[in-house]
């Protein structure tokens, strides 16, 4: 590798001129090049600094006084004047709430979202969630050869969010599409043809959220879902939620709250499945599953990168970056620390310090739904365990990986469920 | 400076110096003390800093926060009354002393 390093022309700028963001093949060998070469490194294409080690990323994520977290869901290829028009004319009116919120106002906002999107609350759904896990894999055959993907991992997290949401079941799938949409136009490389269709997808969807909200305040707000929840605690006052806030907060959870989980799960699946003595663990053992989703979110980091800006000149890993800078922080490099983690290219549902990752951030923007991911990720493991204990994957390489610099999870799945 | 006491279940404790401002989960993790986390890193979302309050050392800590308070209702090791966070706590001059109770 240092050889390799060496013959390069270019020694110092190589790993940011070789750094490809948006491809998935090769990602771990290259970043554990980088955690030993050039930790923290400049790359041209997306004019930032990417840090790749966890000590590091913990760091800024628990420093929000000097990296703002503003920049955190900005499209990574900015939008053309024409998707800026069809957003204005749409009432594309989205704004800052949570993730890409900085405080004071994150805080007021956490502080109202967290007395629905806490541990306590997602507990009471267990049952159902379990019940809704069972039905939907009750759809497939008993035998033969489906797409996880399709069959399972895609619409279920966003059956259960629903729930929670207070959303009819049946709008899942155009749900699922119009957020598959909003992620590829801020994460992926969409063609500017693309970004038209997607810029009137995007206002679709804001149009649905705002719908939904009018449609509690208008039928009462006595429910125990989270959008009464929100109505309840504005309770008319703009000082406390404005109406534009809580559409922005629906139409993040009701994206948030499923893409993640459906990518955290099918990347489990194929750890699991792509190492059959894993998967044969489980089977064997369900108290092993618990850690097994801990270790599917370390070693598959379902966001593979989370975006800070700089609000001052900083210091980082001894390379000094300017004010107003973007930071991207390679999640899965510092899930694949060396210094954290022991052989941390090995997926092993026994790890010991498994849950010490930071596929759910850190600090004061923590993920609120980790405990729900968690969840469902579990009762998804234990019940397809129990009914397809032989289960297999039809094709270990050649998975199908998206075009995104954000998120990853594979395009499919196909197993042969055995029996 | 203050002093901080963390107290181990058997009863043996750890005394440590803190910054004024510092978090006592962040100052519970800078000292290497047994069984506190800090996984979510302070955000009242993972409650892997909880203690207990010795209140017999004559400091309160006062109420939970709303958020936490939901938090605490769920540890695994069991809610006390005297229950806090410690992520939520800050190395003030009224802390001065105070004896956390370290949940197991
Ligand atoms: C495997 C699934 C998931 C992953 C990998 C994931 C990942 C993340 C990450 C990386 C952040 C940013 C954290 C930071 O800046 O420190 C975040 C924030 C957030 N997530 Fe998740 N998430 C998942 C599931 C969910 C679910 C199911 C929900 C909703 C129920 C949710 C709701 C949120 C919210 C509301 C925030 C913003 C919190 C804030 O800014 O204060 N997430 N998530
Ligand atoms: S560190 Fe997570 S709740 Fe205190």
């Amino acid at each position: 590798m240092t050889a390799d390093l060496q013959t390069c022309p270019f020694s110092t700028g190589s790993l940011g001129a070789r750094f490809r963001p948006y491809e998935q093949e090769g990602m771990f060998a290259f970043f554990k090049e980088a955690r030993a070469q050039q930790p923290v490194f400049y790359n041209q294409e997306l004019d930032c600094w990417v840090v790749t080690k966890k000590a590091d990323i913990q760091a800024i994520f628990r420093d929000p006084d000097r990296f703002s977290a503003s920049n955190s869901q900005s499209p990574v290829n900015a939008y053309s004047a024409d998707v800026h028009e069809i957003l204005v004319d749409g009432e594309f009116t989205r704004e800052p709430t949570q993730a890409n919120t900085d405080r004071p106002k994150h805080t007021r906002i956490r502080n109202i979202a967290g007395q629905f999107l806490n541990q306590k609350r997602f507990a009471r759904y267990e049952d159902q969630i379990r019940e809704l896990t069972r039905q939907q894999i009750a759809t497939l055959p008993p035998t033969g050869t489906v797409d996880l993907v399709e069959a399972l991992t895609y619409e279920l997290p966003a059956k259960v969010l629903f729930l929670l949401v207070g959303v009819p079941q049946e709008e899942s799938y155009r749900v699922k599409r119009w957020s598959d949409n909003t992620f590829n136009m801020i994460w992926g490389k969409p063609t500017e043809d693309d970004t038209i269709a997607g810029a009137r997808g995007l206002v679709e969807y804001y149009d649905f959220c705002k719908s939904v909200v009018n449609d509690r305040l208008e039928s009462g707000v006595e429910g125990d879902d989270y959008v009464s929840h929100l109505l309840r605690a504005r309770n008319g006052d703009d000082a406390i939620l404005t109406m534009n806030e809580i559409y922005s907060l629906v139409h993040g959870v009701l994206a948030a709250g499923h893409e993640t989980t459906s990518n955290g799960s099918a990347n489990l699946l194929w750890a699991l499945l792509s190492d059959r003595e894993q998967w044969d663990k489980l089977v064997a053992d369900r108290s092993l599953i618990a850690n097994a989703v801990e270790e599917g979110l370390r070693y598959m980091t379902p966001f593979i990168t989370w975006r800070r800006m700089t609000l001052t000149d900083v210091e980082i890993g001894g390379v000094a970056i300017p004010a107003g800078a973007t930071i991207l922080m390679s999640l899965v490099s510092a899930n694949h620390d060396e210094d954290s983690f022991e052989g941390p290219l090995a997926f092993d549902v026994e790890r010991k310090n498994a849950r010490q990752h930071l596929a759910f951030g850190n600090g004061i923007h923590f993920c609120m739904g980790a405990p729900l991911a968690r969840m469902e990720m579990k009762i998804l493991l234990e019940e397809l365990t129990q009914r397809y204990p032989n289960m297999r994957l039809v094709e270990k390489d050649n998975i199908e990986w998206p075009l995104n610099m954000g998120f990853r999870g594979p395009v499919k799945l196909l197993v042969e469920l055995g029996e | 400076m203050i002093t901080v006491y963390w107290v181990y279940p058997d009863g043996s404790e750890h005394k440590a110096s803190v910054e004024e401002g510092v978090n006592l989960m962040e100052a519970a993790m800078a000292n290497d003390i047994e069984s506190i986390y800090g996984e979510c890193g302070g955000s009242m979302a993972c409650a892997t800093c909880h203690v207990e309050v010795d209140e017999s050392c004559g400091i309160k800590a006062g109420e939970p926060f709303a958020m936490e308070n939901e938090m605490l209702d769920m540890v695994e090791s069991g809610r006390t009354p005297t229950s806090r966070l410690s992520c939520q706590l800050v190395a003030s001059p009224e802390l001065d002393g105070i004896r956390l109770k370290v949940a197991w």
